[in-house]
């Protein structure tokens, strides 16, 4: 039987730390983060009145204002969502999204607000849209809003395409208590709702 | 003797035991490459250990990615096979090419699978979960936004796509010897990588453009990230840090000082490029392609060094491979080239191809074991 020789066995020794060494970096950077981003606050409050930026680009800057007060920012749920901004008030839970369209192409709100279906279909299969019904910005923009079925709470969703068609905002608000009017509160929030085009500032 | 010994390209014999890589014990160049010997009973070998942590990784990865994803596949069937088509597509011409750059031969194919299958699950997926993490963190300490995707995915993704490339060094020890090895296989797993992020960002276009026309957004995503940004990304990226995995190997995991800081600053100018790549620096066509064609001009200047002085001691190797066994000089170095070892073969009737083959596999299987200790 072969015998391991000293320098063979430093050798597999060494084998044997890099490997510790590579795993401890897996450990490191993916349970670190998450330790560390267990252990900071995951929501932060959102001052009353407060401007809230959903996107801005080269062509566009859309944003939202909360004038209720009560509202924060929830940074650990929105792990859990499509690249969404969640803001919690109480029972009531608001989720954001931008979107802007493909290579510079636009479609109708009736378009979009299926697509805003299909995305909601991909975290939970029961969900539908209601047929919507029309809806107003404070800023004039026209929208759609309706119910959001089988998706467990009480919940509705509002969709403002961008006046040139070429992006618009999701918005869902859901309720985990029944007795809150979350069309009402939605309705305060979505309005606020502004679309500014840079193109044409500049 | 039969006819295969006869051919002047040829060797007549096969030769003794030649030493390993650095920190191995000798190995036998009867042994096929791609498999690593065992340690001398009494000691627990790395190997096993190293190829279980791959399976355990990139099983959980695989897991952790279906999760996510699945619920885009199942809504959006016809984008995920685009998507789909378009990355076996891109990881069938990348695998061909990759394997086909190493000089002499290709590595192992099962290794060379492992290396994808790496990048394309284990990597991706905790570089997913580390990504989501460290974004986390950066919102609620209010981190700048445009430099999110700087400061998190160049960290974590080179050092996750390193840590397989090192166990993938440490289980299959035979096919990771050098920094050629290094680079190959480097290669490889940042390009099961790139195909994996090229799925999955096809898949998350069709959410940012509101659903609304996913085959456009998946197919606008996936020609942008195949064919303008391919050129420079993962693969190029992982090859750096690959080779610095080759230069530790080659040293049996102690390297000089001038290794290793050879091998850190290898590392370090894959995270910086993958940085500036990230950053919101030189955001339009233009600065987009000029950081590709860095990365790309940095891991071309690279390949040349160190394809360059492997050939050299391969040529010096197999000059003296082949006068032990009779071959002429012109003709033992003409090995080095796989066109001229299937000339050879050709030359010799039927009959006696297989055991030619054999024969020359086992002389490249040494001239390479000796090119590896030359490069100390």
């Amino acid at each position: 039987m072969a015998q391991p020789t000293e320098s063979g066995t430093r050798s597999t020794g060494r084998q044997w730390a890099v490997m510790g060494v590579a795993l401890a970096v897996v450990v490191l950077l993916v349970g670190g983060a998450l330790a560390v981003n267990t252990i900071l606050p995951g929501t932060k409050p959102v001052p009353v009145g407060a401007e809230v930026v959903l996107e801005e680009d080269a062509q566009r800057r859309i944003s939202l204002t909360l004038a209720e007060g009560g509202w924060v920012r929830d940074f650990d749920a929105e792990r859990f969502t499509n690249e969404a901004q969640l803001f919690v008030r109480g029972p009531l839970r608001l989720q954001v999204v931008p979107v802007t369209l493909a290579g510079g192409t636009t479609a109708d709100a009736a378009r979009l607000w299926k697509g805003m279906g299909d995305i909601l279909r991909t975290k939970a299969p029961g969900t539908r849209l209601a047929t919507p019904s029309p809806i107003t910005s404070d800023q004039g923009v026209e929208g759609l809003t309706g119910a959001v079925r089988g998706g467990g709470h009480e919940a509705v969703a509002v969709l403002y395409p961008a006046p040139d068609g070429e992006a618009a905002v999701q918005m869902l608000l859901s309720a985990q208590e029944h007795s809150t009017d979350v069309e009402e509160v939605l309705g305060a929030a979505s309005r606020s709702v502004v679309f500014a085009d840079k193109k044409e500032d500049a | 003797m039969s006819q295969a010994q006869e051919n002047p390209f040829l060797p007549r014999d096969t030769v003794d035991a030649v030493p390993g890589p650095r920190g191995d014990f000798p190995v036998s160049t009867t042994e096929p490459a791609g498999t690593e010997k065992s340690d001398v009973e009494g000691r627990t070998s790395v190997a096993p250990a190293a190829k279980l942590a791959l399976a355990f990784l990139c099983l959980f990865s695989a897991g952790t990615l279906a999760f996510q994803f699945w619920g885009q596949i199942r809504v959006f069937p016809g984008v995920a096979a685009l998507a789909f088509v378009v990355c076996a597509l891109t990881l069938l011409f990348g695998y061909w090419v990759l394997r086909r750059i190493r000089p002499v031969r290709p590595p192992a194919a099962s290794v060379s699978l492992i290396a994808v299958a790496w990048g394309f699950t284990g990597a991706a997926g905790l570089a997913l979960m580390a990504n989501n993490e460290l974004s986390g963190i950066l919102a609620k300490l209010d981190g700048a936004t445009a430099w999110e995707a700087a400061l998190t995915g160049p960290f974590n993704e080179e050092l996750l796509k390193l840590v397989g490339i090192v166990l993938i060094a440490l289980a299959f020890p035979r096919v990771v010897r050098g920094p050629v090895d290094g680079f190959v296989i480097g290669a490889l797993a940042g390009l099961g990588f790139q195909g994996v992020e090229n799925f999955l960002y096809a898949l998350i276009s069709v959410i940012q453009t509101g659903a609304v026309n996913g085959l456009l957004a998946a197919t606008l995503s996936s020609v942008v990230r195949v064919l303008v940004t391919g050129l420079g990304t993962h693969w190029a990226l992982s090859a750096l840090t690959g080779t610095a995995v080759g230069l530790l190997a080659a040293s049996g995991w102690r390297p000089d000082p001038r290794r290793a800081v050879t091998a850190a600053l290898l590392v370090v100018t894959a995270i910086g490029l993958h940085l500036l790549f990230n950053s919101p620096l030189l955001p339009d066509g233009a600065g987009i392609l000029l950081k590709v064609l860095l990365n790309f001009t940095v891991v071309m200047v690279l390949y040349f060094v160190i394809r360059r002085s492997y050939r050299r001691r391969v040529l010096a190797a197999l000059a003296e491979e082949g006068e032990k066994v009779g071959m002429e000089r012109s003709h033992a170095l003409a090995l080095a080239r796989r066109g001229s070892r299937r000339k050879a073969l050709r030359t010799v009737p039927e009959s006696g191809r297989a055991e030619a083959a054999r024969r020359q596999e086992q002389l490249i299987d040494a001239v390479e074991a000796r090119a590896v200790m030359r490069s100390g």
